[in-house]
């Protein structure tokens, strides 16, 4: 035993191996993935309010393409692949005072190191926006 | 028979100067690697401080009566208060109307920490919003 402590060979290497395993890399990954969670979140976040302002916009004539058209391009102006958002209209608005409900799926890459991707999570964002109760048709 | 610290100092002699020069050189790359990660932390949020900034304008000209000029200075004011260091140069920012829609654009330089390793970074920004009618 006593041997085995005082024989130092290999040591560093050992050590070395260890801290890229253990300290470097998750910190390199957390570094690279944590800043796009936070920019796919916010680009949902501005699709989703832009999409529902579309919506109101149009009522009662409101169309949903043109809808996801508008959430494809702000995710496009974030840096995101306009395929990675999706856009559902929970509700259109029935009558005037009632709300325009819309939610929009984004895919969060679990670890993301550049092009690298590896495993997803999907966030979703929910604008509401209620239709003038004096809102003429 | 010879005693621990016999071992102990053959061993320092033999080693001599090894570990100190590996660990000046993986102490001297690691504080780089630190420095290039903090490099893309900060320029990270400058261009997410822009994107904002943009955001900022296009919904500063929403409403029916205001217009490009609004947004434009809604912007340079966002900018100016978010990430006014000099790390960041705006080498245009415009705001136009687009059909029914106002879209602000920004072209910037994020500036490297070292111009000998990495080049500045240029991008192409753009936000867009609905106006009410």
């Amino acid at each position: 035993m006593r041997r085995r402590c005082r024989n130092a060979d290999g040591f560093v290497a050992i050590e070395w191996v260890a801290s890229i395993a253990l300290l470097l890399l998750p910190i390199v990954v957390l570094v690279a993935t944590l800043p796009v969670w936070a920019e796919r979140r916010h680009t949902a976040t501005v699709a989703a309010r832009e999409a529902v302002r579309r919506l109101v916009n149009d009522w009662p004539n409101a169309n949903v393409d043109a809808a996801a058209e508008i959430a494809r391009e702000v995710a496009a102006d974030h840096g995101v692949d306009p395929g990675e958002v999706r856009l559902e209209v929970a509700s259109a608005g029935a009558a005037r005072a009632s709300e325009v409900r819309v939610q929009v799926d984004v895919t969060m890459p679990a670890i993301a190191v550049g092009n690298m991707r590896a495993g997803e999570w999907h966030y979703t964002a929910v604008a509401v926006r209620r239709i003038d109760d004096y809102r003429s048709r | 028979m010879r005693s621990f610290t016999d071992v102990d100092r053959v061993r320092h002699s033999e080693e001599s100067g090894f570990t100190t020069i590996q660990y000046v050189v993986a102490t001297a790359f690691s504080l780089l690697l630190f420095m290039l990660i903090a490099n893309l932390l900060v320029d990270l949020y400058e261009r997410g401080a822009v994107r904002d900034a943009l955001d900022e304008g296009v919904r500063a000209a929403v409403p029916a009566a205001a217009g490009p000029d609004e947004c434009a200075a809604r912007a340079n004011e966002v900018v100016e208060s978010v990430a006014g260091g000099s790390l960041l140069r705006i080498d245009a920012l415009t705001c136009e109307r687009d059909g029914d829609h106002i879209v602000a654009s920004a072209r910037i330089s994020l500036h490297s920490w070292f111009p000998m390793l990495i080049p500045d970074w240029k991008m192409d920004l753009r936000a867009q919003a609905l106006q009410e009618r």
